[in-house]
Formats: C-alpha cells, structure tokens, sequence
C-alpha cells in the first residue's frame, strides 16, 4: 500500500482530526472487550463482544479497508455473535449472573500477566519500528481490486482454502455422528 | 508457463483428486467393503511417481517458479516453486502416505462406514503438508499447514466414545489453532517489516534484504520469532511439546504414524524454505534461537522420555528429542539441508514403521500401549520382535542404522557452523537415550510364560517391513540417498 510517512509532535497528533474519530472508536472497543472478558452475565458478555467486533470494523473502515470492514460486521458481528447466542440458548446454558462463569484467582493471574506481555510486544514493536511517524492511505482499497488479486494472482492459495474447507467439512460430518464403528473399543 | 504447466502441482492435484475420488466412489458403492481401496494406494503412488517426474525435469532444465496469472512481472508473484527441494519433497511424502496407509489398513476395515472418510483425510492431510514444501508465498505455507493440522485434529478424534480420545484430539486443536495463529501473525508481522509475502521473484523477501539495510529491526524479528514458535509447536520442538504425549496416546494408534511423521517432514522443510531460502542474510539472528530451542528439545525429550512407561508417549517424548537434532541441522544454513532431508526422511519412515507395530501388538483403535504389553514379543512373534528392534535400534542412533549416518551428518554440520556446545549436549543425550530404546529392545526379548500368538495382517507387515529395510540399508549403505539429498536444494 503506497504510504506517507512523516514525523509529527503530540500536539500536531491532537489537530488531526482523524485522531479524535480514532479515539472515539477506540475507547468503546477497548471497553466492550473489557467487559466481555470480565462480564458475570455470558449474554452480555457476548453482546459487549458485539461493541468491541464493531468498533474493530469501524477502525478497518477508518483505514479504507471498506471490504474488511464489513465482512468484520457481516461475519463476526453478524454470524459468529447469532451462533453464539443461539448457542447458549439451545443449550440451556446458565443465562442469569453466574458465579461460576467468573475464574478464581490461580486462572486470572496468569491470564492476564500473559495478556500483558502480549500486549507489551506488540506494542513495543509497533513503536520501535513506527515511532512518531504518522502513516496516511492515499485511498481507499476498492472491492474490486481486491476481487482482481484474490482471483488472478491468489487464485492458487483461494483453490487451497477450499479443500481447507472441504477437510473441516468432513471432520464435521464425521465427529458429530452417531454410528457404531464395528465394534472398537 | 501458459497453462500447460501442470507438473508443478502434479502432486497436489492427484492426491486431491484422488480424496474425491475415494468419497465419491464410496457414495456410490457399498460402504461397508472398502472397493474404492486401491484409489487411495495408486494416488499416493502416482504422485510420489509425479515427485520423480518432477526431480528429472528439475534435473535437466533446473527449478523454476510458476505464477497464477501472466501478470506483468513487476506485480505478479510466484505461488508454486519446483526445484529439487519441492520434488523432494514430493517423493518422500508419496512414499511416505503409501506406507503409512497400508499400517493403517486394519484401523481402516474397521472403521466400516466411516472409513472413506478417514483416507480420504490422509490424502487432504499430505497434499497440504507438501503445498508448505512446493511454494515460496508464506500464505500459501500457512494454507498448506491448515489443511494438514485440521485433518489430522479430525484424525486425533476419530474414534469417537472415550474421553481421553475426545480430550486429546480438542486439546490438539486448540494448542494447535493457537500455533497457526502465532504462525499467522509472523507472517504478518514479517510482511510489515518487509512489504512482501514472497521469498523468491520480484519484490521478494530476498530482494528486499539484498538492497535494505534494517536500523529497527523489532517488527521483523517479532515476526520471524513467532513464526518459528508456530513451527516448534508443529514439530513439538521443547518447549513447546507438551500436547505431543498426550495427542499421540489419545489418538487411534495406526493414525498417528502418518501425523507424526509428516507434519514433521513438512514443517522442516517450511522450516528450510523460509529461514534458509528466504532469511539465510539474518542468519545470525536465528540460528542461536534454533541452537537453543534444538538443544532444550534434545534434553528435555530425552529425560522425559526416561520415565515412560507408554510406547506411544515414549515415542512422542522421542520425537522432541529427534526434533533437536534436525534442528541442529539448520544453525548450518544451506549446509545444512541435504542432512537435514536425510534425517527427516529416514526418521518418518522409522516413526511409521514403529506406531504399525504398535497397532499391531495393542489394536489399531487403542489409546494405550503399556510397554510391558510388549514383554516377550520375539517370543510371540519373531518377525514383529526383530522389526521392532531394529526401528528401535535405527532411532537411538546406533552404528549400522539409519539414525546414527543422520545423526553424524547433523552433528557435523552443527560444528562447523561454530555450535560445538550443541554438538556436546546432542552427543550425550543420544549416549543417555539408548538407555531407553535399549529398555524396550529388552523387554522384546524378555522371557514371557504367557507367550500368546500374535497375527498381523499383511498390508501391516509389509509397512513395518518396508520402515525396517530403510533404517537398515540406509545406515549401511547411506550414500545413494546422501547422493540424491545433495541436489534437493531450495533454489
């Protein structure tokens, strides 16, 4: 992707307004995946997973990714969050506050220290490589150059991903039914 | 390179093909006898035949890559690659899927209905794992690893209806989604820190590291750490082995030859392909990574592997070890390939040959293979008794066997790459490990008053035979193979 990078100080950050926008979607994803993890309720917790998925498109949006952006929204928003609560539902999960959704101390200690790291990483060498230097999209990915590239020069790893699909497919099938399988065990 | 060039993925389009084929044809005949049985066998077989093809005409015109689309050559990008490391490939893995379907042939009479199904896998599961050997695109690596790792999750989980089967095979595929996700995120980082997917042609890898000259070099080793731990992790390399034991207990025995073996095929050789093929200028940036994580999975296999009481969790505890010294093979660069090919394709065989001979002895839908069953087997069975042996005596690296040429060749080339210390700690750990092949080469050979007989079918026979003439002839007569590896060099 064709970038522009130059170098700004705090307060140049501050005047751009694509940094407010940035901001604001920010901290509501930044929220929602909070609660999500630290929610008691497992249906709210799926529906702040719901914020925290759209404030991720809005970002990819917000970079002219607009083909990411709504399959974020189409499929995880959409798909994933459905199955999800169609999922608790058929299932007769505990739907109220639950106290046994919530992990004890020997479980979120180590969860969150290894969260930390990871967070540590990534953005300790976002900095080191990009530090103050603002990067801007000259323009927003078309639909259709994307479809171009997936179908002529990607076509090989597209024809892969289907038998990627096909294998699942069958593990599907095959896992999920019932018949004898002459007499073993 | 019209469209007349098909040999390139020869391979992959026969084996697939050949999966189809076999979930049509049990479709339409009866699924209880297994008449689409052959297609799986000539599949393998014709593609491994498609490998030699391959090697003849690398041979004569040298590799080549080949593109999806004649794009002009400024934004096009090679997706296949063959060269005498891909044709190789090509060959070993053909043999290698051949073989191991035959020692999986009684778990597949079994299986009645469900068995078109778990061949059909093998077949998805090995033209996957060659797609990581035969394409210079880190993507198209990814991909090819995924349809591998998600049949062979399936594979894990076969048996349906014990817990420890159900709970090895999701512990596989979480542990084993969270590799390819770190896998993933490497290449991504990779690619953000080089601006390409590629390792050779235009705006490749290469390319970039020929003109470059990197001052913040974070992203980029961020990017090849967390690929090589998504690697380590399919190869379990220590310390990230744990779900080995286990998967290999959980799992149907007469399955886990062909997991075990070629995940480890193939993932070294995407292991080569992007660090040797696409990274050997950074070279001094990971080859201590690979020296250390090498040596922690020589100890720690090796003395874990001390107190098992399991042949199948012996055997997983081995290959950590064994996946050390491959690994010492590549702190040698290029050099290092040809041993490492050598290692690797007498190791798979060895791995195949031993978890048949585990089915046999236990049944081929066991989880548990206590090595006291096998307390009097050259009593009960000669011929399983002196195979097994032999294997054992081939993967402890005793002089005479396959395993102790391979192990030479990679300590050799570890030291001349100034990895003295590496060569130190892997000389030991095999002098320590023949103490527990030599464990279950006695109990083979213990006296045993209960001494039933024991039948094996001939499809398991010939398997574990074919295993044992190759730990055999290639430990005496190692140079026709030493000849052939020294031309699979990635281009």
């Amino acid at each position: 992707m064709p970038t522009l990078m130059e170098t700004v100080t705090m307060a140049d950050w501050f005047r751009e307004t694509a940094n407010w926008v940035f901001l604001l979607i920010a901290f509501p994803t930044v929220f929602g995946a909070w609660r999500t993890v630290s929610s008691d309720n497992i249906v709210r917790a799926v529906l702040y997973l719901v914020v925290a998925l759209g404030g991720t498109a809005a970002m990819f949006l917000m970079l002219g990714a607009a083909f990411i952006g709504w399959t974020v929204v189409l499929v995880y928003i959409g798909a994933v969050v459905i199955l999800f609560l169609m999922g608790i539902m058929i299932t007769r999960a505990p739907l109220g506050a639950e106290a046994k959704l919530s992990h004890g101390r020997e479980v979120k200690v180590p969860a969150a220290l290894l969260s930390g790291i990871l967070f540590a990483v990534i953005a300790g060498s976002v900095v080191d490589a990009f530090g103050a230097s603002i990067i801007r999209p000259f323009e927003p990915t078309l639909t259709t150059d994307l479809a171009n590239v997936l179908f002529g020069r990607f076509i090989i790893p597209f024809e892969v991903v289907s038998f990627v699909l096909l294998a699942a497919l069958i593990g599907g099938i095959v896992l999920a039914r019932q018949d004898d399988v002459g007499g073993l065990e | 390179m019209g469209n007349a060039a098909l040999l390139p993925v020869a391979f992959e389009v026969i084996l697939i093909a050949g999966a189809l084929l076999v979930l049509m044809v049990a479709v339409i005949a009866d699924r209880r006898r297994s008449v689409w049985a052959p297609i799986a066998g000539v599949a393998y077989l014709a593609a491994a035949a498609a490998g030699i093809l391959q090697w003849r005409a690398v041979a004569e015109s040298g590799g080549d890559l080949y593109f999806s689309t004649p794009d002009i050559v400024i934004v096009r990008s090679p997706m296949v690659v063959m060269d005498g490391f891909s044709a190789f490939a090509a060959i070993l893995l053909g043999l290698l899927g051949f073989v191991a379907l035959l020692g999986s042939w009684d778990l597949v009479v079994r299986l009645g209905k469900r068995s078109a199904e778990f061949v059909a896998l093998g077949l998805l599961a090995v033209a996957g794992l060659h797609m990581m050997a035969a394409t210079p695109n880190l993507i198209v690596i990814f991909i090819g690893l995924e349809t591998a790792s998600i049949s062979f999750y399936i594979l894990a989980g076969f048996i349906r209806g014990s817990r420890a089967s159900d709970e090895s095979a999701l512990k596989y595929f979480l542990l084993g989604s969270l590799a390819s996700a770190m896998f993933l995120y490497g290449i991504a980082l990779t690619f953000a820190a080089t601006g390409s997917l590629t390792i050779y042609g235009a705006n490749s890898i290469r390319d970039f590291f020929s003109v470059a000259i990197i001052t913040e070099p974070g992203i980029l080793l961020a990017g090849l750490a967390l690929m090589l731990a998504g690697l380590f992790f399919k190869v379990s390399a220590a310390p990230f082995h744990q779900w080995a034991p286990d998967v290999y207990q959980g799992a149907p025995s007469a399955a886990v030859g062909l997991m075990a073996a070629g995940i480890k095929v193939a993932a070294f050789a995407a292991l080569a392909r992007i660090f040797i093929g696409g990274f050997i200028s950074q070279i001094d940036a990971w080859a201590p990574i690979i020296g250390v994580v090498a040596a922690l999975s020589m100890v720690v296999g090796t003395t874990m592997a001390l107190v098992q009481t399991d042949l199948k969790r012996l055997l997983a505890y081995s290959g950590v070890a064994h996946s050390g010294y491959l690994l010492a093979t590549f702190v040698g660069g290029v050099e290092g390939v040809p041993p490492m090919w050598f290692y690797v394709s007498t190791y798979a065989f060895m791995v195949v040959g031993a978890f048949t001979i585990v089915s046999v002895v236990n049944g081929p839908a066991a989880h548990a293979a206590p090595i006291s069953s096998f307390k009097g087997l050259a009593k009960r069975s000669p011929e399983m008794g002196w195979l097994l042996a032999i294997i054992m005596f081939g993967l402890s690296g005793m002089p005479f066997f396959a395993g102790f040429v391979g192990k030479v060749f990679a300590f050799v080339v570890a030291g001349e790459a100034g990895f003295l210390w590496l060569v130190v700690i892997g000389t030991l750990a095999t002098v320590v490990g023949l103490a527990f092949y030599l464990k279950v080469v006695a109990t083979i050979f213990a006296p045993d008053e209960s001494g039933e007989g024991l039948e094996a079918s001939t499809s398991a026979r010939i398997a574990i035979a074919i295993s044992a003439t190759v730990t055999v002839v290639f430990g005496i007569v190692p140079w026709p193979l030493l000849e052939v590896v020294r031309d699979a060099l990635p281009i």
